[in-house]
């Protein structure tokens, strides 16, 4: 109720301004603007929530007009290097981004780091998850890590991106809690998460470390059962998988999206940002996009996001260090 | 001794695979990829050996004959590397004034360039062209294309 | 089974959908034709739109629009040579070849039977066949892979003409060395990017075609200065005439069959795609044809443009298999599709069928009227469209150059690509005045990233034992095949040549 008074306030504020003042800044409910930078091209991830994002914005009448920008290139540091550029004009600029912001800085794809941004906040987040095929010989992720810990080698773990990248970090990270060593796992690396869920189901991998949200949409189809997933609890979307905190490995991941300003943007600006993206989740276009995309909400705004992404960055880097991806 | 275009094409590939193999030598190994049968040089260099050893087949099956040779003659170089250069320039442009302006800028200057010198005619074709594209791209499909960044910076952002 | 298919068959023919069908073959064509636009981007920009449909109607407009796409892609391959997105590469071969010989409108003609009947071979398999089918595609491994790539190399022979066979081995090489710039996707290691942040994603494969093709082949008329050249006098009913003689049909039509059938085959595998599938039904066809129909290849032959796309349009609907059956998206497009069911709520799978029957047949069904829709579609606009070759010349380059460039600009946005377009027609206008052929260097590029990946995958499965090449069958079988295809056809020559000319002749070809 609250939120179509608001709608049709805005919407009138929005008319009049039109009429009266045009071009003129008008500050009611809403922003003027947001121009969301996509690091990557149409149809990903990034574009997805970027999208998502900006569609509740606009529908909930925070935000009177938004506009998209696609810009791929060097695995995002294209857009990174572009924001920061440009900085002077981009104002009105959230870049998304997610968990590999960490590890391709970290990995020296790109020069820069989120500290040469302005993080704003992260919105929402997935776990990993390990699946395995329905008639597979492992019941419990217990099973796998017996196995492991005989034979290193007959496990392979098979995941949607490059060795060094997050699907290959989650699953060490399991196993290194579970009291293996980190650098025996075998990953096979797929160029996209349906081909490595088909190497899955042809038998050549035995384990798929992949997104929890995807993992729920391939088990719901019943092709897999999903093993373990590397929450703080279980999740309500599916009650009986058992986080790794459960079963006495103590490793959690959460692959964070979240968005980016420009740097050097005012104190105001950045505050401006927060309450937008928190107001937004109080809405109803925003249930209607989370429900959609089955996304988490994880709200870490402004110094907690910071003080996030230095933790991620620790735990990733330390990682990194150990498996030798880093000097 | 006569260098045919073979002969040409032979040492360039022969050279290009050299450079190619010895870049490939600066490929960043993964730790443990040292006992490993495939690495990320296992491809690069097995491709500057099958390189290099083609060149050569090729520099050695050559025939030598006038027929084959490489004649630059009768070519427009000149005209191509000014085409060439409008291209390079309307990639630039496309970041300072943005895409309408860059794409009428674009086609008059490659009319003008084939020939085409009728102010008018240049004009007709390429502003309208240039400004129905955009409708269609940021208007129809709704695709965000840049402003210019003198745009920007006269009118702010 | 039947129950699902008359549902299906009763939500497909609903005017609304039947609508959609029509409003987005239209809009996917034209959309197609843009620069830069293909059939990824334009389901994309589908995607708000069909949040405020039902499921059926959503998916069927985006099917709509997938098709039209990919068909409308062709068009521009055909007739500037520019193809539209990376499936329609293969039909520049000869499709290009055909509209500069004054027969656009033949060859637009050509392009549409054959899309419409690789469209719909593949949506009755789908129809009949897509549960069996999905099981066969999930028993292909990384091996299986990498020797279907081994099979599509011997395709190289296809694209070299006489005397050319090493030439064309460096540019396949060459080819093949271009794929490994960029991020390594298994090792994630960076290769030959010299430090520089644009190459770290590689050179896209539709920049190399549109620079290597597109531009070059544009530049080269300017280079020779055959646009100050007097226009012929162009006999406009023949270039837009569409007809096809009955020796002609007779030639096409077995192609047409066998691409569509392998074409759909290849759709199915999770790890090909439409791409892959038109560069193998090219090769295919050109190891089939007779010695004297091999030299038309790439010269304007009707064999050498119906055979990839039937085959491209085959693959599309055949890569609906792993999509709808489970749930596995083979191409960027069925991902985004996969997304947009996800939304809906449905979860694509073996359950499908049985959870939403009305859904599943009613697509497949659309399918077909989609196929159907394009043809009526567009054939009556084949005259008109085809007539833009007669545009002067000093304007017509231009534009050419223009739709090229912005074709790969649209797809990354970044400026950096059109420079390295322009370092490409470069290097791609030297190896032409060497006469170097450019099409190796594509087929070595589509499947030298595959081959490479496929390989090293293999080899961590296999804790780094070779021996699946002779231990699977599968990997067996097609490595036998690919042996065959390379040399069979030589030591038939041979004979024949013996016979005939004496052992003269054989010494030459003991050279290649």
């Amino acid at each position: 109720m609250f939120c179509k008074t608001v709608n049709k306030k805005t919407l009138m504020a929005a008319m009049l301004t039109t009429c009266l003042t045009a071009g003129a800044s008008f500050h009611v409910a809403a922003m003027d603007s947001v121009h969301f930078l996509i690091p990557g091209g149409a149809g990903g991830g990034w574009d997805g929530t970027a999208r998502g994002t900006g569609e509740a914005l606009s529908k909930a009448g925070l935000v009177d007009s938004v506009s998209y920008e696609n810009m791929s290139g060097g695995g995002g540091g294209k857009a990174i290097a572009h924001l920061i550029e440009t900085a002077d004009q981009k104002h009105d600029t959230l870049m998304v981004n997610s968990t590999p912001i960490v590890i391709r800085s970290l990995s020296k794809v790109f020069p820069q780091s989120f500290r040469d941004l302005t993080p704003v906040a992260a919105t929402v987040g997935d776990f990993g998850a390990f699946v395995v095929k329905k008639d597979s010989k492992y019941n419990s992720f217990k099973d796998v890590v017996a196995e492991f810990k005989q034979d290193p080698r007959s496990i392979k773990i098979g995941g949607g991106s490059a060795r060094g990248s997050m699907d290959h970090l989650v699953a060490a990270m399991a196993f290194k809690a579970s009291g293996g060593d980190a650098r025996q796992v075998r990953y096979v690396a797929y160029d996209a998460g349906g081909k490595a869920m088909a190497g899955l189901l042809s038998g050549e991998t035995s384990i798929l470390s992949t997104g929890f949200s995807e993992a729920l949409a391939l088990a719901e189809a019943g092709e897999v059962r999903i093993l373990v997933m590397t929450g703080d609890e279980r999740n309500e979307a599916a009650p009986d998988v058992p986080t790794l905190k459960e079963l006495g490995y103590d490793a959690t991941f959460v692959n964070w999206r979240g968005f980016f300003a420009a740097p050097g943007i005012s104190d105001a600006q950045k505050a401006e940002f927060v309450t937008t993206l928190q107001k937004m989740y109080d809405t109803e276009a925003w249930e209607t996009v989370r429900a959609r995309n089955g996304w988490v909400e994880i709200f870490k705004p402004d110094d907690q996001f910071i003080a996030f992404l230095e933790q991620q960055e620790k735990e990733v880097g330390d990682l990194m260090r150990e498996l030798g991806f880093l000097k | 001794m006569i260098m045919t275009k073979d002969h040409i094409g032979g040492m360039v590939f022969l050279c290009l695979s050299l450079l190619y193999g010895y870049y490939a030598g600066d490929i960043q190994m993964l730790p443990g990829d040292e006992f490993e049968p495939f690495t990320a040089r296992t491809v690069p260099q097995t491709l500057a050996i099958l390189g290099g050893l083609l060149s050569l087949a090729l520099l050695l099956t050559a025939e030598r004959t006038e027929s084959k040779r490489l004649s630059l003659s009768n070519y427009d170089f000149a005209l191509v590397a000014k085409l060439l250069v409008l291209i390079v320039v309307f990639g630039l442009a496309l970041e300072w004034t943005g895409f309408m302006l860059a794409t009428m800028f674009f086609l008059m200057g490659g009319f003008w360039l084939l020939g085409e010198r009728r102010i008018k005619t240049l004009l007709i074709v390429s502003v309208p062209f240039a400004v129905g594209i955009w409708f269609i791209l940021a208007k129809l499909l709704d695709i965000y294309l840049a402003p210019g960044q003198l745009y920007m910076q006269f009118f702010g952002g | 089974m039947l129950d699902g298919i008359f549902a299906g068959l009763s939500t497909a023919v609903m005017p609304f959908n039947l609508m959609m069908v029509v409003v987005g073959c239209f809009a996917g064509t034209f959309i197609g034709m843009l620069p830069g636009l293909g059939p990824i981007s334009a389901v994309a920009l589908m995607i708000p739109i069909t949040y405020g449909l039902d499921p059926s109607s959503g998916i069927i407009l985006m099917a709509g629009v997938y098709y039209g796409a990919v068909f409308g892609g062709s068009t521009s391959s055909i007739l500037i040579n520019a193809p539209g997105c990376a499936s329609t590469v293969v039909t520049a071969f000869d499709g290009y070849p055909l509209a500069q010989q004054n027969q656009a409108g033949k060859a637009l003609a050509l392009a549409a039977y054959s899309s419409f009947t690789g469209g719909t071979v593949g949506a009755i398999a789908l129809l009949f066949a897509a549960p069996a089918l999905a099981k066969v595609s999930l028993s292909f491994q990384s091996t299986d892979y990498f020797a279907l790539m081994i099979l599509g190399l011997t395709a190289v022979a296809a694209f070299s003409g006489k005397g050319q066979v090493i030439k064309a081995l460096i540019m396949t090489v060459f080819g093949l060395m271009i794929a490994t710039v960029g991020t390594d996707t298994t090792s994630g290691a960076t290769r030959f990017t010299f430090g520089s942040i644009d190459l770290i994603d590689g050179i896209s494969f539709l920049l190399l075609a549109m620079a290597t093709f597109a531009l070059t082949e544009v530049v080269m008329t300017v280079l020779k200065g055959e646009h100050r050249e007097e226009e012929e006098q162009v006999d406009m009913s023949k270039l837009g005439s569409m007809k096809l003689s009955r020796a002609e049909i007779k030639e096409v039509a077995p192609t047409i069959a066998r691409s569509s059938v392998f074409g759909f085959l290849v759709g199915v595998l999770p790890g090909a795609g439409a791409t892959i599938a038109s560069f193998l039904a090219y090769g295919l066809e050109r190891n089939l044809a007779s010695a004297k129909e091999k030299l038309k290849f790439g010269k304007g032959s009707l064999r050498g443009l119906a055979a990839p796309e039937s085959a491209n349009n085959a693959a599309s609907t055949g890569s609906f298999v792993p999509l709808l059956t489970l749930g596995i998206p083979g191409s960027g497009t069925t991902a985004i599709m996969l997304g947009a069911l996800i939304a809906y709520g449905i979860q694509p799978g073996p359950r499908l069928f049985l959870d939403h029957p009305d859904v599943f047949w009613s697509v497949i069904i659309s399918m077909y009227f989609g196929n159907l829709v394009l043809l009526i579609l567009n054939l009556p606009l084949i005259p008109y469209i085809s007539k833009l070759l007669v545009i002067p010349r000093p304007i017509l380059i231009p534009m050419i150059l223009f739709f090229s460039i912005t074709g790969v600009y649209l797809v990354s946005f970044n400026t950096f690509d059109i420079q390295m377009m322009v370092v490409i027609t470069v290097i791609a206008i030297f190896l032409k005045l060497l006469e170097f052929p450019m099409a190796p260097m594509l087929l070595g590029y589509i499947l030298g990233g595959l081959m490479e990946t496929n390989l090293s995958r293999a080899l961590v499965i296999s804790d780094g034992s070779l021996a699946f090449l002779w231990e699977r069958p599968l990997t067996l079988t097609i490595i036998s095949i690919a042996v065959i295809v390379l040399v069979v056809p030589p030591v038939l020559d041979l004979f024949r040549n013996r016979n005939r000319k004496g052992p003269e002749v054989a010494v030459n070809e003991g050279e290649g």
